[in-house]
């Protein structure tokens, strides 16, 4: 026992003590990384966070660039491009050295959103197109109400981008986005017949098992097993952003 | 073979304790400020396309059109022949420049809104979101500078990074005035004049 209480135990004990205060220091309380969409406004139901969350593992596994969707109550009194980079380095999300994070950020009782962008994925995912995705794919649900909607019209957008696929700009200035409600809602169509309907559907028809879904509402659960965390990338600012 | 082992491990001690935190904080400020510099740089690479595209459309907005054209080469002669990390008033005086650079181009942006066409101009509509870009990377390189030298004084000036200091770097000096020289233009963001 008397080697517990030995100077030097004391001394090491006081530097934990100070580097967890310089730490702690620093940081305004960001919400903790509990999944690939973190919904803390709580404007998701659980069965989009678990197509979200399916989506972007299979986009993660595929090319290891981790897309996080958070949204939040409010901002505190960092503006949306200061918090939306710190929490990119906070929760490290991206792998280390490849910095190919990505978060989609909204905040709902500042009505702004933004798409973060970390370092290695700035050439794929300009500002510009950042801007554009924001503006003329996510706005219009937003200002319409639809948060799930928005999100998932957009989440589709960045994975297209990412992908390396060719998104025309709208040729429309950012006053007045117009959209194709017939295409957006073929995509979300689409988008639900691949991580849901389709399973489902098999399922009852041909007794098939997906291999990641056990149910329709379960899917986010199974979406991110083995618990989620960052990889520890970094941001840089870049990304585009707007409110609604 | 026992002092072996205790020269060992005293070396690993030694590392624990920071023997190398002063070199290695002193290379993180030198990295920090590049990543302004290429910022900067980035921010007057987008100028003339931008000052093209709103002549194209606002002609006659002539006085804020040179004053940004006029900044950034003035700016720009500061910045190629000046070791700015090792002088802090030419760095000063650089950081102002950027700062009025900033303001100027705020400016412009400002006058952009009362042209429609320019507004739906989809070549200035890409410039204006990477503008807003390079200008949020400006802030953050700024920041993640100013932090590199926080860090790197209070190591000089705290145990046990003062002993190291005089025992193995004392060539290595405090960057106080290079700090303020930054920091307090930070305090104060570009005033918009009309």
């Amino acid at each position: 026992m008397s080697k517990l209480h030995s100077p030097a135990l004391y001394i090491m004990a006081l530097a934990l003590l100070m580097v967890t205060v310089e730490v702690g220091a620093d940081q305004t309380p960001f919400p903790k990384l509990t999944g690939r969409v973190v919904d803390q406004a709580g404007i998701l139901s659980e069965s989009v966070e678990g197509q979200l969350s399916a989506a972007f593992k299979r986009y993660e596994t595929q090319t290891s660039n981790q897309v996080v969707v958070a949204t939040i109550n409010d901002l505190g009194s960092k503006t949306i491009a200061q918090y939306g980079y710190m929490l990119g380095r906070h929760w490290g999300i991206g792998q280390e050295g490849k910095n190919n994070g990505l978060i989609l950020l909204i905040s709902k009782h500042d009505r702004e959103l933004r798409i973060e962008v970390g370092y290695g994925l700035e050439g794929l995912m300009t500002d510009a197109l950042a801007t554009s995705i924001v503006h003329h794919t996510i706005v219009p649900f937003f200002k319409r109400g639809d948060f799930e909607g928005g999100v998932i019209a957009g989440s589709n957008q960045i994975l297209e981008v990412l992908s390396g696929k060719k998104v025309q700009l709208p040729r429309v200035s950012s006053r007045k986005p117009e959209q194709n409600p017939l295409l957006i809602g073929f995509l979300i169509f689409i988008f639900l017949l691949g991580f849901w309907g389709l399973p489902t559907f098999m399922r009852i028809r041909y007794g098939y098992v997906g291999p990641h879904y056990s149910g329709g509402s379960l899917g986010g659960v199974d979406g991110f097993s083995g618990g989620f965390s960052g990889g520890g990338g970094g941001f840089g600012g870049g990304g585009g952003g707007g409110s609604w | 073979m026992s002092r072996i082992i205790a020269v060992l491990f005293s070396l690993l001690l030694l590392s624990g304790c920071g023997i190398n935190n002063l070199p290695a904080y002193d290379e993180q400020v030198f990295s920090a400020w590049s990543q302004v510099e290429n910022q900067y740089q980035r921010r007057a690479d987008l100028i003339p396309n931008l000052v093209s595209t709103v002549k194209g459309f606002a002609a006659q907005e002539k006085a804020v059109l040179t004053e940004v054209t006029e900044l950034r080469a003035s700016v720009g002669r500061l910045n190629v022949d000046a070791d700015l990390i090792n002088n802090p008033e030419m760095l000063q005086r650089f950081e102002q420049g950027q700062a009025k650079l900033g303001s100027a181009l705020s400016r412009l942006m400002l006058v952009s809104e009362r042209y429609p066409e320019l507004k739906s101009n989809q070549n200035f509509l890409a410039l204006q979101s990477q503008l807003e870009g390079t200008e949020n990377r400006i802030s953050v390189a700024r920041r993640d500078y100013i932090l590199a030298m926080q860090k790197y004084n209070t190591e000089l000036r705290t145990y046990p990074g003062k002993l190291w200091h005089g025992w193995l770097y004392p060539d290595l000096k405090p960057r106080e005035n290079y700090y303020k020289a930054i920091a307090e233009e930070a305090k104060q963001p570009p005033k918009i004049e009309f």
